[in-house]
């Protein structure tokens, strides 16, 4: 299949099975068994889209965001993606306990493709953007949750990709840092190309994307603007 | 670049351009040195532990030899220890090589090239530090010569890829039933006592020796003692015996390493 030129992601007939180890009173050595995360899927998504993914947990949304990405095998079917394609889930690109933030996030950006030019920069916007003061220098093992959120989330948002998958990444830090991640999100949504949001925030889902799917125990239920999306998954979860 | 993912793979199409390489250079760089920092991680002596521990190791073998009043030479000993170190160590590395197939990077899929070329140049790094301080010790204290003393820094290197190769095969079976793990940890023991490590072959006699025949360490480590001017069996030993171990092993790391894409591939959904 060739990937139609105004398409950013194209996914067919696509699959998921996961193999799942269980031990029950009738096999107590235990066995693996397949559970279907994913169901016949078929999505295509334009260049510079901004999706939002809605759906109850476990319906397969974080298990769609990794399969777009290259990290999970799909027992079926395809999907092609065009450019750079990074996934925002947590806040943690790799983080080394051991290093400073400083550290980390001078040798996190070299891995992750940033020039040693553009790199003072980088650091810089980070440093910025975290504003955790002489914490940045020192050990990262001894971060709060809330500090390696801050990093890990200034850092992804500094990254440049074409494919840009979000999975509930607004989850850290106080309320001030809240209110800046989502200005921040909002930069980086609009530097990146095309956009995939996993989320339970209907807000954000209805101020910046374009188009919502809805996904239902590894079905589609619905696939439109997103308004409608959203008043559907709205009327799906009040009525159960 | 266009990415295709499918049941059989995760492809890029295309050529790889200058940017693409130096990018997979540089995660090579950050995934090795992840991997020795993890294996310091905060102790003070960090890294200089590997090379430390088949010292420390024989020595304690050693003093339980006097205790027991044992005529063994101290070089077999450090010979026979560091080698079978090694052979653990890179066979539980090539274990686990498939535990982790993002590279430490959680943000972006690494090309496997990438996975690949960090493992080898980690298991170069790994065997170099874990023969050197023996290798100096007997270069320095116990009279071997220059020519014996580079014969077991490549015999380490040899023996090191085996043996990780050996244990990249076994790693889907280990995935899937971690069991595996015990029982080689078992097997590892027993043969740590009845392989010549501690003892050169000659010093063994009738069934034991006869085993020792068919298990490959034997042939590294004599051989190894031979090159170092210790006592060895290796002349005496059928080199046909050798060469078939040789082929199979050889074989194996191939194969360990050219699945390396397909089993990262295959495990991301086994839990």
């Amino acid at each position: 299949m060739v990937l139609e030129k105004s398409n950013a992601i194209d996914i067919t007939d696509f699959s998921v099975n996961y193999h799942i180890f269980k031990r029950s009173r009738k096999k107590p050595l235990g066995d693996f068994e397949n559970f279907n995360a994913l169901k016949n899927l078929e999505i295509s998504i334009k260049d510079g889209e901004i999706v939002a993914l809605l759906g109850r947990n476990g319906a397969g949304k974080s298990t769609l965001l990794k399969c777009i990405a290259g990290l999970l095998r799909p027992s079926k079917g395809k999907i092609v993606t065009k450019g750079r394609v990074i996934l925002l889930a947590g806040a943690d690109p790799g983080f080394i306990p051991q290093l400073t933030g400083r550290q980390n996030v001078i040798e996190l950006a070299l891995a992750y493709g940033i020039s040693k030019k553009e790199l003072p920069k980088f650091i810089e916007s980070i440093e910025e953007f975290a504003d955790i003061g002489e914490a940045f220098d020192r050990n990262f093992s001894g971060y709060s949750s809330g500090m390696r959120g801050k990093v890990g989330f200034g850092f992804i948002t500094a990254l440049k990709p074409d494919i840009l998958l979000m999975d509930e990444t607004l989850g850290v830090g106080d309320r001030e840092f809240r209110k800046k991640a989502a200005k921040r999100l909002e930069e980086f949504i609009e530097r990146s190309g095309t956009v995939i949001i996993s989320t339970h925030s209907l807000g954000l889902a209805k101020d910046i994307c374009s188009r919502g799917i809805v996904l239902d125990k590894g079905n589609i239920i619905i696939d439109s603007d997103a308004e409608e999306a959203i008043s559907y998954y709205i009327n799906m979860t009040d009525t159960g | 670049m266009e990415r295709i993912i499918t049941l059989e793979a995760c492809k890029e199409v295309g050529d790889l351009g200058p940017e693409d390489l130096k990018l997979d250079r540089d995660r090579m760089k950050f995934i090795l040195k992840k991997k020795f920092r993890h294996l310091s991680g905060r102790k003070r002596l960090g890294l200089v532990w590997v090379v430390l521990d088949p010292i420390v190791i024989s020595l304690v073998y050693l003093f339980v030899f006097t205790v027991l009043r044992a005529s063994t030479s101290v070089q077999t000993v450090f010979i026979g220890i560091t080698l079978f170190r090694l052979t653990q160590n890179s066979l539980k590395t090539g274990m686990n090589s498939i535990q982790d197939f993002t590279g430490g990077l959680k943000a972006e899929r690494v090309r496997t090239r990438v996975l690949t070329g960090s493992m080898i140049r980690y298991r170069i790094i790994d065997n170099l530090l874990q023969s050197l301080g023996v290798a100096l010790i007997l270069f320095i204290g116990y009279g071997v010569d220059f020519k014996g003393t580079i014969s077991f820094l490549i015999i380490a290197q040899v023996i090191g890829f085996l043996s990780e190769g050996v244990g990249m095969n076994l790693a889907p079976l280990a995935k899937k039933i971690p069991d595996l793990t015990n029982l080689v940890n078992y097997i590892l023991m027993i043969l740590f006592f009845a392989a010549p490590a501690l003892y050169p072959l000659s010093s063994t006699q009738g069934i034991h020796y006869k085993l020792n025949e068919f298990h490959p360490f034997t042939y590294f480590v004599e051989t190894a003692r031979y090159l170092m001017n210790e006592q060895s069996e290796i002349l005496n030993l059928d080199y046909r015996i050798f060469g078939f171990f040789l082929v199979v092993l050889v074989a194996l790391i191939i194969r360990g390493y050219s699945l390396i894409d397909k089993l990262r591939w295959r495990m991301t959904t086994w839990s």
